[in-house]
């Protein structure tokens, strides 16, 4: 079951206190650290990371990735098939208790698509992580160029 | 479910088993690199494709007496593309000036629909300017890609405005032949050790 969060969700969790920053901990206990952006040098579409930690007693799940600077957002999987990097959606990113979960390059990313202006290396992005349980973390993201991933 | 025809999946697993099968170097400075070498050694594909300022570029035709990285994507590529170019440009930053004039890097692009050159010349521009961004038509672009025992997945769906495109995860490296003989099968782990094989290749072959 995915609870539905409407609207302004950065006014939203920072009302609730959670934390405006590149890191943070939701209600329900996962910590979200080392949030950053890849420069998507030009292109409409960035690939965003974090590390999630739960240190909640139940399994929480990262299920959507908004920021106000892209048109939507999208958790995908890198995976090697037939010898060729594909990417896939996947719906949800599972955190079980005492877990700690990396969307890093070549593996797990949101994907922030329909950027406008796109941003560059130095800039920071406003990112809302959305998990399952209810909860919504705002995050701070800054842009790395791809040499500092 | 795996996408992917029969012979797709059987050429494209000899190629990764060609990388996953290969073993140390000759005595001709190929010892102790970090690439992987391969069991049979590729050719440059013969393809004329078109370069980041709109010029006709010859693929097979050039390369005699210089290194060549190369190395397949689309510069929407979420991040395994950006990364690996840009840690190749971070590794000939650590080359002598006269080292990195005779290594020359070329990126091939298999998303002909969104790199156009302007597009490439662009991305490119914020990685190194200096690298050689080739674009072409699908099929062109397909075909070199089939050089390397890679067959594109069919039936990707390249209608929405952020598809996906397949790419192969390896950044080969051409001796001064040029004959395809090393790989790094997972991109460029590390700009230090790729710089230091780049120098081993051209001490042994100077």
């Amino acid at each position: 079951m995915i609870p539905r969060r409407s609207g302004l969700p950065a006014l939203l969790a920072c009302l609730c206190g959670f934390s405006c920053g590149g890191s943070g901990t939701s209600p329900d206990g996962v910590t979200a650290r080392d949030a950053f952006v890849l420069d998507p040098l030009g292109a409409e579409r960035a690939a965003f990371y974090v590390t999630l930690e739960n240190h909640g007693p139940a399994t929480d799940s990262l299920v959507a990735v908004r920021s106000p600077s892209a048109e939507h957002g999208s958790l995908h999987e890198m995976t090697i098939d037939t010898g060729m990097m594909r990417m896939r959606p996947v719906p949800g990113v599972e955190i079980a208790p005492g877990a700690v979960v990396r969307l890093e390059p070549g593996g797990l990313h949101g994907m922030l698509e329909g950027l406008s202006p796109t941003p560059g290396a130095g800039d920071t992005v406003w990112v809302t992580l959305r998990f399952a349980r209810g909860d919504s973390l705002v995050l701070r993201a800054p842009v790395r160029h791809p040499a500092d991933p | 479910m795996r996408p992917g025809g029969a012979r797709g999946v059987s050429v494209a697993f000899g190629a990764l088993a060609a990388v996953l099968t290969a073993c140390g170097g000759p005595p001709d400075g190929s010892a102790g690199m970090s690439a992987t070498e391969f069991a049979r050694p590729y050719h440059l594909p013969v393809a004329t494709l078109t370069d980041q300022r709109g010029e006709p570029f010859e693929l097979h035709a050039g390369g005699r007496g210089k290194l060549t990285l190369l190395y397949f994507g689309y510069t929407h590529c979420p991040d395994i593309c950006p990364i690996t170019m840009a840690r190749v440009a971070r590794a000939l930053e650590l080359l002598e000036p006269d080292e990195r004039a005779q290594v020359r890097t070329i990126f091939v692009t298999l998303d002909a629909d969104r790199d156009d050159p302007e597009r490439l010349a662009r991305w490119l521009g914020a990685i190194d300017p200096t690298f050689i961004g080739l674009t072409g038509s699908q099929d062109e672009l397909d075909a070199a890609l089939g050089a390397f025992g890679y067959v594109m997945p069919p039936g990707a769906d390249r209608s929405t405005a952020d598809y996906e495109v397949a790419h192969p995860p390896t950044l080969f490296l051409f001796t001064r032949e040029p004959l395809g003989r090393f790989g790094y099968a997972h991109g460029v782990e590390s700009p230090e050790l790729l710089a230091a094989d780049l120098q081993r290749l051209l001490e042994a072959e100077r």
